[in-house]
């Protein structure tokens, strides 16, 4: 019995936490009326907290630590980099979650209790994807991520466009998990073992050099790179991602763009850095190929796009090539500032699409739909504005912040083409950005659109806390890296507090003006009664 | 050719064929009847690998409750022959062609390639823990709890999700005001 609890669950904690609050909703949800499912929202916000403040707490004990932890046999590690993500993944779920009772209030089918069980089991799956620590572990995990996901996407069932990114996802994804499992299974073969530690290791044992001419290892590695290409939509592996992230529930659409990234930038990560090291001359090349290859077709392929969905899908796939420099370049940690401030643009502009309404409750997803919204619904489209500029990598906000300290970090690992690529991309990636942006404030609005604003609080509170995130990473970033780059613990609850107090801020402004537009409405409306 | 080289050629050459088989049959309920035979070719083949309880999990669960259930599922839908569309011209040859690279090149990474052995052999484990099952038990349940468990939830989000998807969509309560 002792060894049951010597296992080291605490390694664990938040993924154990995430999996319980899922379990929590799932059967709570047998007891709901259909207008009581707000709770289940609620419920999942709160494990969620739980889970945050767990991994935050974890994260500044570990930071101090000298050594990783190892638990339930070594097939979990529990570091600073596993704490680290913890913490990411909590808070981007968090804020997944605030968008969908705003989703869910026009689309009555879909108010279903799976949908946030489901979301987060692929949280928890994620969690488990970042302490990692076997290669059996990482199979498990990433389908436990994408189980979920494939679900999701057809949540919207009998939709055509949902069915049909649900079966291409589905269809694809075990494809893939195929070639990740053979290739798994081939370095057993080829190093005796599927412990991350233990893979290292034999490098020496067996001899480096014949290690890394042994071809089963070598295909291995090469299958293995296929299947997690794949989860982080790297060209020439990307062709789903833009019909699944169209065909999904634009809530899980936000969700899938801002935290499957991070799940699968985490797992390449663990997988390269703890097993692979010695065979860091292979990978690398070829990674720093297909990332190249991969920004470049994501960007020329968003200027193409005439739908939002479909633009922001192809802009993750070209993200996902910039933050392939940083994990090629070892930097792992400005990877995750990249990850966090991906994650707060993008759920930022999705909170702002899913507030957006026309006039019969339709989404707002074509990008003629955003003309002149300036004029109608100022906050939206500043908002909006904001977000896509700073997905641009304009100064001063996050995305630019961010981009600047990855981009130092490929050209300190002696990555500078890679960097040259990356930066003429971001020149390219201007134009579609700024196509939405010009559409919103220099053209006329059609009337007969009818679009309006009309967020619940929700959808607000995600709105303030994505503006915060990324106006604080952009003009006073060192409120956030200290306490995530260096692991200090000083000052924490005046930073937490200056954060809450900043975004409370915001809030209040985007309430104030929300209200302002309304009561012009209402002005306009009573002007036109009379005649 | 000794009389278990002969065995395991015979059986790899029936699973290989089998599942081909399964896949390029047009009618459902031959696909599923393939797949049973595949999987009793694999069992055979751990029964030849020193593992009789995992050849007769392998048949009692897979080649015995799920085939069922898959064959009830395919009758119950009407096995009608489905229809092969072709939507991309040069998709066929071009599969061909990648395909017989990809298992060109594995084929030779698994000739070429050098196998690690691995320390201690299977019946000396077996004989140390007092049984086949017993060993498989003390590994499932000790060294690989944490996957062991984890193999629970993904089974328990493909039962929700295939409730999920399978459900009708959902009616609109009728309101009574």
């Amino acid at each position: 019995m002792n060894e049951f609890f010597a296992l080291g669950w605490e390694a664990l904690g938040p993924f154990l936490l995430v999996c319980a609050t899922a379990l929590i909703v799932m059967l709570s949800d047998l007891w709901m009326e259909d207008d009581e499912r707000e709770w289940l929202a609620y419920f999942s916000l709160a494990g969620l907290a739980g889970a945050f403040i767990m991994a935050m707490r974890q994260f500044l004990l570990v930071s101090n630590a000298q050594q990783p932890a190892l638990a339930f046999n070594e097939m979990v590690v529990w570091d600073r980099m596993a704490s680290s993500f913890h913490v990411l993944l909590a808070g981007v779920a968090f804020v997944a979650i605030l968008l969908l009772p705003r989703y869910l209030a026009d689309h009555d089918d879909l108010n279903r209790g799976e949908l946030y069980a489901l979301l987060l089991f692929s949280v928890a799956g994620m969690m488990l994807l970042a302490s990692a620590r076997d290669l059996i572990v990482v199979f498990l995990g990433i389908e436990l991520l994408s189980f979920p996901l494939y679900i999701l996407a057809g949540f919207a069932r009998p939709r055509l466009d949902s069915e049909e990114a649900a079966l291409k996802y589905f269809l694809l994804g075990a494809f893939a998990s195929g070639f990740l499992l053979y290739g798994i299974a081939l370095i057993y073969g080829a190093v005796g073992s599927t412990n991350l530690g233990v893979i290292a290791m034999t490098f020496n044992v067996l001899g480096v050099g014949e290690t890394l001419t042994n071809p089963l290892f070598l295909a291995g590695l090469a299958l293995m790179l296929v299947g997690l290409g794949f989860k982080i939509s790297l060209a020439p592996f990307h062709q789903w991602t833009p019909d699944v992230y169209q065909g999904a529930p634009t809530p899980v659409t936000a969700f899938m763009v801002a935290a499957t990234k991070v799940g699968g930038m985490v797992t390449l990560m663990r997988v390269l850095y703890t097993a692979f090291i010695p065979a860091v001359e292979i990978w690398v090349p070829i990674l720093a190929i297909l990332a190249a290859i991969t920004m470049t077709w994501g960007n020329v392929a968003a200027l193409l796009q005439s739908n939002i969905k479909r633009m922001l899908a192809y802009s993750s796939i070209a993200h996902a090539g910039y933050m392939l420099i940083g994990v090629l370049a070892g930097a792992d940690s400005f990877v995750l500032l990249y990850l966090l401030a991906y994650a707060l643009m993008n759920l930022g502009a999705f909170a702002v699409i899913l507030g957006l309404r026309k006039g019969d409750g339709e989404e707002v997803l074509e990008l003629d739909d955003f003309s002149g919204l300036v004029k109608t619904y100022p906050v939206a489209a500043i908002l909006l504005s904001l977000f896509f500029l700073s997905l641009a990598g304009f100064p001063p906000t996050a995305g630019f912040f961010t981009k600047f300290m990855l981009f130092n970090a490929g050209i300190a690992g002696n990555l500078q083409w890679l960097v040259v690529v990356a930066v003429l991309n971001s020149v390219v990636s201007v134009f579609y950005y700024a196509r939405v942006i010009i559409k919103m404030f220099m053209q006329e609005a059609d009337d007969d659109l009818g679009v309006y604003w009309s967020p619940d609080w929700m959808l607000s509170v995600a709105l303030a806390v994505t503006t915060t995130g990324v106006l604080v990473l952009g003009f006073y970033p060192t409120l956030i890296t200290d306490v995530l780059l260096e692991g200090s613990n000083q000052d924490l609850l005046m930073r937490g507090i200056s954060l809450a107090v900043t975004a409370l801020l915001v809030l209040i402004g985007i309430g104030i003006l929300s209200l302002r537009t309304n009561v012009q409405d209402l002005d306009e409306e009573s002007e036109e009664a009379p005649l | 050719m000794s009389g278990a080289e002969l065995f395991f050629y015979v059986l790899a050459v029936l699973a290989i064929t089998s599942a081909l088989a399964m896949i390029f049959t047009p009618r459902p309920v031959y696909a599923v009847l393939f797949m049973v035979v595949n999987f009793v070719a694999v069992a055979l083949l751990y029964l030849q690998l020193e593992a009789p309880f995992l050849a007769a999990v392998q048949v009692l669960v897979y080649a015995g409750a799920i085939m069922v259930l898959f064959l009830f599922v395919v009758m119950l839908m009407g096995p009608a022959p489905a229809p092969l569309w072709e939507h991309i011209p040069a998709q066929r040859p071009l599969a061909l062609l990648f395909a017989v690279g990809l298992l060109g090149a594995l084929a030779t990474a698994i000739r070429k390639g050098a196998f690690t052995p691995l320390t201690g052999t299977m019946s000396s484990a077996i004989a140390t823990a007092g049984g086949q099952s017993q060993a498989l038990a003390e590994h499932l349940y000790n060294r690989y709890l944490l996957p062991f468990e984890l193999t629970s939830l993904i089974l328990l989000v493909g039962i929700v999700g295939a409730v999920v998807l399978a459900r009708l969509p959902r009616q609109k309560n009728p309101t009574t005001d």
